[in-house]
Protein backbone atom coordinates (compact mmCIF):
# COMPACT_ATOMS: atom_id res chain seq x y z
CA UNK A 1 0.00 0.00 0.00
CA UNK A 2 1.38 3.38 -1.00
CA UNK A 3 -0.36 5.77 1.36
CA UNK A 4 0.15 4.88 4.98
CA UNK A 5 -0.30 8.39 6.35
CA UNK A 6 -3.91 7.85 7.41
CA UNK A 7 -5.50 6.23 10.43
CA UNK A 8 -7.47 3.08 9.78
CA UNK A 9 -11.23 3.59 10.12
CA UNK A 10 -13.03 0.28 9.85
CA UNK A 11 -16.56 0.55 8.52
CA UNK A 12 -19.26 -1.54 6.95
CA UNK A 13 -21.47 -0.71 4.00
CA UNK A 14 -24.77 -2.57 3.66
CA UNK A 15 -26.67 -2.47 0.36
CA UNK A 16 -30.42 -2.44 1.10
CA UNK A 17 -31.06 -2.91 -2.64
CA UNK A 18 -29.16 -6.18 -2.91
CA UNK A 19 -30.22 -7.77 0.38
CA UNK A 20 -32.94 -10.41 0.12
CA UNK A 21 -33.27 -10.97 3.88
CA UNK A 22 -32.02 -14.56 3.79
CA UNK A 23 -30.25 -14.20 7.18
CA UNK A 24 -27.14 -16.05 6.03
CA UNK A 25 -25.20 -13.18 7.63
CA UNK A 26 -26.92 -13.92 10.94
CA UNK A 27 -26.09 -17.62 10.79
CA UNK A 28 -22.53 -17.02 9.58
CA UNK A 29 -21.98 -14.76 12.58
CA UNK A 30 -23.50 -17.21 15.04
CA UNK A 31 -21.31 -20.02 13.76
CA UNK A 32 -18.14 -17.92 13.59
CA UNK A 33 -18.50 -16.28 16.98
CA UNK A 34 -20.20 -19.05 18.96
CA UNK A 35 -23.20 -16.80 19.66
CA UNK A 36 -25.60 -18.54 22.08
CA UNK A 37 -29.06 -19.72 21.01
CA UNK A 38 -31.04 -16.68 22.11
CA UNK A 39 -28.40 -14.04 21.38
CA UNK A 40 -27.74 -12.22 18.12
CA UNK A 41 -24.82 -10.04 17.05
CA UNK A 42 -26.53 -9.13 13.76
CA UNK A 43 -30.14 -9.22 12.66
CA UNK A 44 -32.48 -8.31 9.80
CA UNK A 45 -34.97 -5.44 9.77
CA UNK A 46 -37.66 -5.30 7.07
CA UNK A 47 -39.59 -2.05 6.62
CA UNK A 48 -42.62 -1.72 4.36
CA UNK A 49 -44.06 1.62 3.25
CA UNK A 50 -47.36 2.29 1.52
CA UNK A 51 -50.64 0.47 1.09
CA UNK A 52 -51.19 -2.63 -1.02
CA UNK A 53 -50.48 -2.71 -3.93
CA UNK A 54 -48.43 0.50 -3.88
CA UNK A 55 -45.57 -0.61 -1.68
CA UNK A 56 -41.88 -0.28 -1.20
CA UNK A 57 -39.72 -2.32 1.09
CA UNK A 58 -36.31 -1.93 2.63
CA UNK A 59 -34.33 -4.82 4.11
CA UNK A 60 -31.37 -4.05 6.36
CA UNK A 61 -28.76 -6.29 7.93
CA UNK A 62 -27.96 -4.49 11.19
CA UNK A 63 -25.29 -4.91 13.84
CA UNK A 64 -23.18 -2.77 16.19
CA UNK A 65 -22.24 0.33 14.20
CA UNK A 66 -18.88 0.82 15.94
CA UNK A 67 -19.83 4.43 16.56
CA UNK A 68 -17.10 7.07 16.50
CA UNK A 69 -18.91 8.79 19.38
CA UNK A 70 -20.10 5.66 21.18
CA UNK A 71 -22.45 6.16 24.15
CA UNK A 72 -21.85 2.56 25.21
CA UNK A 73 -18.19 3.42 25.80
CA UNK A 74 -18.83 6.67 27.65
CA UNK A 75 -21.52 5.03 29.82
CA UNK A 76 -19.52 1.94 30.73
CA UNK A 77 -18.46 2.33 34.39
CA UNK A 78 -15.70 -0.30 34.31
CA UNK A 79 -13.89 0.50 31.08
CA UNK A 80 -14.86 -2.88 29.62
CA UNK A 81 -16.39 -1.20 26.55
CA UNK A 82 -13.57 0.61 24.81
CA UNK A 83 -12.26 1.89 21.48
CA UNK A 84 -9.77 -0.41 19.80
CA UNK A 85 -7.93 -1.02 16.55
CA UNK A 86 -9.31 0.78 13.52
CA UNK A 87 -11.75 2.79 15.63
CA UNK A 88 -13.82 -0.30 16.47
CA UNK A 89 -15.67 -0.65 19.76
CA UNK A 90 -14.76 -3.78 21.71
CA UNK A 91 -15.67 -5.35 25.05
CA UNK A 92 -13.11 -6.66 27.53
CA UNK A 93 -15.00 -9.62 29.01
CA UNK A 94 -12.75 -9.79 32.06
CA UNK A 95 -13.70 -6.22 33.02
CA UNK A 96 -17.43 -6.51 32.18
CA UNK A 97 -19.66 -6.91 35.25
CA UNK A 98 -22.85 -7.33 33.17
CA UNK A 99 -24.38 -4.14 34.61
CA UNK A 100 -26.10 -3.38 31.25
CA UNK A 101 -25.44 0.40 31.32
CA UNK A 102 -24.17 0.03 27.74
CA UNK A 103 -27.26 -1.93 26.69
CA UNK A 104 -29.40 1.00 27.85
CA UNK A 105 -27.09 3.58 26.25
CA UNK A 106 -26.94 2.02 22.77
CA UNK A 107 -29.67 3.51 20.54
CA UNK A 108 -29.46 0.59 18.11
CA UNK A 109 -30.13 -2.38 20.39
CA UNK A 110 -26.82 -3.88 19.34
CA UNK A 111 -25.92 -5.59 22.62
CA UNK A 112 -27.18 -8.64 24.48
CA UNK A 113 -26.22 -10.30 27.75
CA UNK A 114 -24.30 -13.53 27.23
CA UNK A 115 -25.38 -16.44 29.48
CA UNK A 116 -21.86 -16.34 30.97
CA UNK A 117 -22.60 -12.93 32.49
CA UNK A 118 -20.84 -10.46 30.22
CA UNK A 119 -22.31 -8.26 27.53
CA UNK A 120 -21.59 -9.23 23.93
CA UNK A 121 -22.01 -7.68 20.49
CA UNK A 122 -20.48 -7.54 17.00
CA UNK A 123 -16.68 -7.23 17.05
CA UNK A 124 -16.33 -6.54 13.31
CA UNK A 125 -14.66 -10.00 13.40
CA UNK A 126 -11.33 -8.45 14.46
CA UNK A 127 -9.91 -11.95 15.02
CA UNK A 128 -10.37 -12.54 11.25
CA UNK A 129 -9.60 -9.03 10.02
CA UNK A 130 -6.18 -8.94 11.73
CA UNK A 131 -5.35 -12.12 9.78
CA UNK A 132 -6.28 -10.46 6.48
CA UNK A 133 -9.76 -12.01 6.13
CA UNK A 134 -13.07 -10.18 6.02
CA UNK A 135 -15.92 -10.56 8.49
CA UNK A 136 -17.97 -13.78 8.55
CA UNK A 137 -21.17 -11.99 7.49
CA UNK A 138 -19.48 -10.33 4.50
CA UNK A 139 -18.03 -13.66 3.35
CA UNK A 140 -21.32 -15.50 3.87
CA UNK A 141 -23.64 -13.09 2.06
CA UNK A 142 -24.78 -14.72 -1.20
CA UNK A 143 -25.87 -11.42 -2.80
CA UNK A 144 -22.74 -9.42 -1.91
CA UNK A 145 -24.91 -6.95 -0.02
CA UNK A 146 -22.24 -6.41 2.63
CA UNK A 147 -18.81 -4.80 2.40
CA UNK A 148 -16.22 -4.23 5.08
CA UNK A 149 -12.99 -2.31 5.05
CA UNK A 150 -11.01 0.81 5.82
CA UNK A 151 -12.97 3.97 5.08
CA UNK A 152 -9.75 6.00 5.00
CA UNK A 153 -8.31 3.87 2.22
CA UNK A 154 -9.80 5.32 -1.00
CA UNK A 155 -9.30 2.01 -2.83
CA UNK A 156 -11.29 -0.05 -0.30
CA UNK A 157 -14.69 -1.52 -1.20
CA UNK A 158 -16.39 0.59 1.46
CA UNK A 159 -14.83 3.87 0.28
CA UNK A 160 -15.67 3.15 -3.35
CA UNK A 161 -19.27 2.21 -2.58
CA UNK A 162 -19.83 5.32 -0.49
CA UNK A 163 -18.27 7.41 -3.21
CA UNK A 164 -20.50 6.08 -5.99
CA UNK A 165 -23.80 5.37 -4.23
CA UNK A 166 -26.31 7.23 -2.07
CA UNK A 167 -26.16 6.16 1.55
CA UNK A 168 -27.81 6.88 4.87
CA UNK A 169 -27.07 6.38 8.56
CA UNK A 170 -29.53 5.17 11.17
CA UNK A 171 -30.61 7.76 13.75
CA UNK A 172 -27.85 10.27 12.90
CA UNK A 173 -29.61 12.73 15.26
CA UNK A 174 -28.32 10.65 18.18
CA UNK A 175 -24.88 12.05 17.40
CA UNK A 176 -23.25 8.64 17.65
CA UNK A 177 -21.52 8.91 14.26
CA UNK A 178 -22.11 5.29 13.33
CA UNK A 179 -19.78 3.46 10.95
CA UNK A 180 -22.38 1.23 9.37
CA UNK A 181 -23.68 2.85 6.19
CA UNK A 182 -26.79 1.76 4.33
CA UNK A 183 -26.93 2.11 0.55
CA UNK A 184 -30.41 3.09 -0.57
CA UNK B 1 -11.41 -35.17 -11.92
CA UNK B 2 -11.78 -34.68 -15.64
CA UNK B 3 -14.92 -34.97 -17.73
CA UNK B 4 -16.01 -34.00 -21.17
CA UNK B 5 -16.40 -30.24 -21.41
CA UNK B 6 -19.71 -29.21 -22.91
CA UNK B 7 -20.61 -25.61 -23.72
CA UNK B 8 -23.24 -24.24 -21.35
CA UNK B 9 -23.65 -20.72 -22.75
CA UNK B 10 -23.44 -18.81 -26.00
CA UNK B 11 -19.94 -17.52 -25.20
CA UNK B 12 -18.70 -21.10 -24.92
CA UNK B 13 -20.17 -22.02 -28.29
CA UNK B 14 -23.55 -23.34 -27.23
CA UNK B 15 -25.95 -23.35 -30.17
CA UNK B 16 -29.10 -21.42 -29.29
CA UNK B 17 -31.59 -23.96 -30.58
CA UNK B 18 -34.58 -25.46 -28.80
CA UNK B 19 -35.91 -29.01 -29.07
CA UNK B 20 -39.05 -27.88 -30.90
CA UNK B 21 -39.96 -28.51 -34.55
CA UNK B 22 -39.00 -24.92 -35.40
CA UNK B 23 -35.96 -25.04 -33.05
CA UNK B 24 -37.28 -21.79 -31.57
CA UNK B 25 -39.39 -20.92 -28.53
CA UNK B 26 -42.90 -21.74 -29.69
CA UNK B 27 -45.63 -19.54 -28.26
CA UNK B 28 -48.01 -21.23 -30.64
CA UNK B 29 -47.35 -24.96 -30.45
CA UNK B 30 -48.52 -27.17 -33.29
CA UNK B 31 -47.58 -30.21 -31.20
CA UNK B 32 -50.06 -29.14 -28.49
CA UNK B 33 -52.74 -28.45 -31.09
CA UNK B 34 -52.19 -31.91 -32.61
CA UNK B 35 -52.56 -33.45 -29.15
CA UNK B 36 -55.91 -31.71 -28.73
CA UNK B 37 -54.82 -28.91 -26.36
CA UNK B 38 -54.85 -25.12 -26.68
CA UNK B 39 -51.93 -24.31 -28.99
CA UNK B 40 -51.62 -20.89 -27.30
CA UNK B 41 -51.69 -20.78 -23.48
CA UNK B 42 -55.16 -19.71 -22.45
CA UNK B 43 -55.88 -18.12 -19.10
CA UNK B 44 -58.19 -20.15 -16.91
CA UNK B 45 -59.30 -18.05 -13.96
CA UNK B 46 -58.95 -19.66 -10.51
CA UNK B 47 -62.04 -20.57 -8.51
CA UNK B 48 -63.74 -17.61 -6.82
CA UNK B 49 -62.99 -17.17 -3.12
CA UNK B 50 -66.13 -18.15 -1.15
CA UNK B 51 -67.51 -15.33 1.02
CA UNK B 52 -65.87 -15.10 4.45
CA UNK B 53 -62.91 -17.21 3.33
CA UNK B 54 -59.41 -16.61 1.98
CA UNK B 55 -57.39 -18.40 -0.65
CA UNK B 56 -54.58 -20.25 1.16
CA UNK B 57 -51.16 -19.58 -0.34
CA UNK B 58 -47.96 -21.14 0.91
CA UNK B 59 -44.29 -20.67 0.28
CA UNK B 60 -40.81 -20.87 1.79
CA UNK B 61 -38.66 -18.89 4.12
CA UNK B 62 -34.98 -18.73 3.14
CA UNK B 63 -33.69 -20.42 6.32
CA UNK B 64 -36.04 -23.40 6.20
CA UNK B 65 -35.72 -26.22 3.69
CA UNK B 66 -39.07 -27.90 3.21
CA UNK B 67 -40.42 -29.27 6.49
CA UNK B 68 -37.15 -30.63 7.81
CA UNK B 69 -35.17 -27.75 9.24
CA UNK B 70 -37.73 -26.13 11.54
CA UNK B 71 -36.65 -28.54 14.28
CA UNK B 72 -33.00 -27.41 14.01
CA UNK B 73 -32.32 -25.21 17.04
CA UNK B 74 -30.15 -22.70 15.17
CA UNK B 75 -32.36 -22.35 12.08
CA UNK B 76 -35.46 -22.62 14.25
CA UNK B 77 -34.11 -19.70 16.25
CA UNK B 78 -34.29 -17.48 13.18
CA UNK B 79 -37.91 -18.45 12.57
CA UNK B 80 -39.43 -20.61 15.28
CA UNK B 81 -43.07 -20.49 14.18
CA UNK B 82 -44.88 -19.40 11.06
CA UNK B 83 -47.43 -16.62 10.87
CA UNK B 84 -50.56 -16.34 8.79
CA UNK B 85 -50.26 -13.19 6.66
CA UNK B 86 -53.47 -11.24 6.24
CA UNK B 87 -54.04 -7.95 4.47
CA UNK B 88 -54.47 -4.99 6.86
CA UNK B 89 -57.74 -3.79 5.31
CA UNK B 90 -59.16 -7.33 5.25
CA UNK B 91 -58.18 -7.77 8.91
CA UNK B 92 -60.16 -4.65 9.87
CA UNK B 93 -63.39 -6.05 8.41
CA UNK B 94 -62.88 -9.67 9.40
CA UNK B 95 -66.10 -11.43 10.42
CA UNK B 96 -66.08 -12.51 14.07
CA UNK B 97 -63.48 -9.89 15.03
CA UNK B 98 -65.82 -6.86 15.19
CA UNK B 99 -65.40 -6.37 18.95
CA UNK B 100 -61.65 -6.76 19.02
CA UNK B 101 -59.98 -6.30 15.60
CA UNK B 102 -57.29 -8.78 14.66
CA UNK B 103 -53.76 -7.53 15.45
CA UNK B 104 -50.35 -8.88 14.53
CA UNK B 105 -49.32 -11.43 17.15
CA UNK B 106 -52.88 -12.58 17.98
CA UNK B 107 -53.27 -16.34 17.71
CA UNK B 108 -55.90 -17.68 15.31
CA UNK B 109 -57.13 -21.03 14.01
CA UNK B 110 -57.49 -21.84 10.32
CA UNK B 111 -60.23 -24.14 9.04
CA UNK B 112 -60.48 -25.05 5.36
CA UNK B 113 -63.45 -25.73 3.10
CA UNK B 114 -63.42 -29.42 4.07
CA UNK B 115 -63.24 -28.80 7.82
CA UNK B 116 -59.48 -29.49 8.12
CA UNK B 117 -58.08 -27.42 10.98
CA UNK B 118 -54.63 -26.11 11.85
CA UNK B 119 -53.15 -23.79 14.44
CA UNK B 120 -53.01 -21.94 16.70
CA UNK B 121 -50.91 -19.67 14.52
CA UNK B 122 -49.88 -16.04 14.96
CA UNK B 123 -51.49 -13.47 12.68
CA UNK B 124 -49.29 -11.08 10.71
CA UNK B 125 -51.38 -8.10 9.65
CA UNK B 126 -49.55 -6.62 6.67
CA UNK B 127 -49.82 -4.60 3.49
CA UNK B 128 -47.67 -7.18 1.72
CA UNK B 129 -50.55 -9.41 0.61
CA UNK B 130 -53.75 -8.92 -1.37
CA UNK B 131 -57.07 -8.85 0.45
CA UNK B 132 -58.57 -12.15 -0.68
CA UNK B 133 -55.66 -14.46 0.18
CA UNK B 134 -53.68 -15.48 3.26
CA UNK B 135 -50.15 -16.87 3.30
CA UNK B 136 -48.26 -19.42 5.40
CA UNK B 137 -44.60 -20.42 5.34
CA UNK B 138 -44.45 -24.17 4.80
CA UNK B 139 -42.85 -26.57 7.29
CA UNK B 140 -44.65 -25.70 10.54
CA UNK B 141 -47.57 -27.09 12.51
CA UNK B 142 -45.82 -30.45 12.99
CA UNK B 143 -47.48 -33.02 15.21
CA UNK B 144 -44.72 -35.69 15.29
CA UNK B 145 -43.42 -36.30 18.83
CA UNK B 146 -39.85 -36.71 17.60
CA UNK B 147 -39.74 -33.10 16.45
CA UNK B 148 -39.25 -31.94 19.99
CA UNK B 149 -38.58 -28.28 19.17
CA UNK B 150 -40.86 -27.55 16.23
CA UNK B 151 -43.84 -29.68 17.27
CA UNK B 152 -47.06 -27.66 17.72
CA UNK B 153 -45.51 -24.42 16.50
CA UNK B 154 -47.63 -22.58 13.96
CA UNK B 155 -50.00 -23.94 11.34
CA UNK B 156 -49.49 -26.61 8.69
CA UNK B 157 -50.33 -25.61 5.13
CA UNK B 158 -50.12 -29.32 4.27
CA UNK B 159 -52.90 -30.18 6.71
CA UNK B 160 -55.06 -27.50 5.08
CA UNK B 161 -54.28 -28.66 1.53
CA UNK B 162 -57.01 -31.28 1.23
CA UNK B 163 -57.58 -30.48 -2.45
CA UNK B 164 -55.31 -29.97 -5.41
CA UNK B 165 -55.68 -29.42 -9.15
CA UNK B 166 -53.89 -31.16 -11.97
CA UNK B 167 -52.60 -29.29 -15.00
CA UNK B 168 -54.31 -31.05 -17.94
CA UNK B 169 -51.29 -30.61 -20.23
CA UNK B 170 -48.18 -31.46 -18.23
CA UNK B 171 -49.69 -33.08 -15.15
CA UNK B 172 -48.23 -30.71 -12.57
CA UNK B 173 -50.22 -30.16 -9.41
CA UNK B 174 -51.53 -26.83 -8.19
CA UNK B 175 -51.90 -26.76 -4.43
CA UNK B 176 -52.90 -23.17 -3.72
CA UNK B 177 -56.53 -24.02 -4.44
CA UNK B 178 -57.81 -24.34 -0.88
CA UNK B 179 -59.79 -21.80 1.12
CA UNK B 180 -59.65 -21.09 4.83
CA UNK B 181 -61.73 -19.32 7.43
CA UNK B 182 -60.03 -17.49 10.30
CA UNK B 183 -61.27 -17.66 13.87
CA UNK B 184 -59.72 -16.54 17.14
CA UNK B 185 -57.81 -19.28 18.97
CA UNK B 186 -59.29 -20.07 22.39
CA UNK B 187 -56.81 -18.90 25.03
S1 LIG C 1 -24.01 0.62 17.87
FE1 LIG C 1 -24.40 0.62 20.07
S2 LIG C 1 -22.97 -0.90 20.91
FE2 LIG C 1 -22.22 -0.34 18.85
S3 LIG C 1 -20.76 1.32 19.20
FE3 LIG C 1 -22.74 2.28 18.73
S4 LIG C 1 -23.62 2.61 20.76
FE4 LIG C 1 -21.97 1.14 21.06
S1 LIG D 1 -26.65 -12.63 3.92
FE1 LIG D 1 -26.72 -10.83 2.56
S2 LIG D 1 -28.67 -11.04 1.41
FE2 LIG D 1 -28.78 -12.46 3.17
S3 LIG D 1 -29.79 -11.23 4.77
FE3 LIG D 1 -27.59 -10.97 5.10
S4 LIG D 1 -27.07 -9.12 3.97
FE4 LIG D 1 -29.08 -9.76 3.23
Amino acid sequence: MLFKNYRTRYAMVMDTRRCVGCQTCVLACKAENGVPVNGYRDWIVTETKGEFPHLSMEIRSERCMHCTNAPCVTNCPTGASHFAKGGTVQIDRALCTGCKACVAACPYGARYVHPDGYVDKCSFCMHRVTKGASTACVEGCPTKALAFGDLNDPSSDVARLLHSRTSKLLSPEEGTEPNLYFLV
Amino acid sequence: MKGKIVPVCEEEGLELLFGTPSEKIELYSQALADAGFDPLPEFTPPDEVPPGMFRLLSGRAPMHTFGRTTNNRVLGGLMSENEVWINARAARSLAGFEEKPLKSGDYVMLVNQDGAKSGPVKAKVTERIRGDAVYLVHGFGHTAKGLSFSRNRGASDSALTTRFKVDPVMGGTGMNVNFVRISRAEA
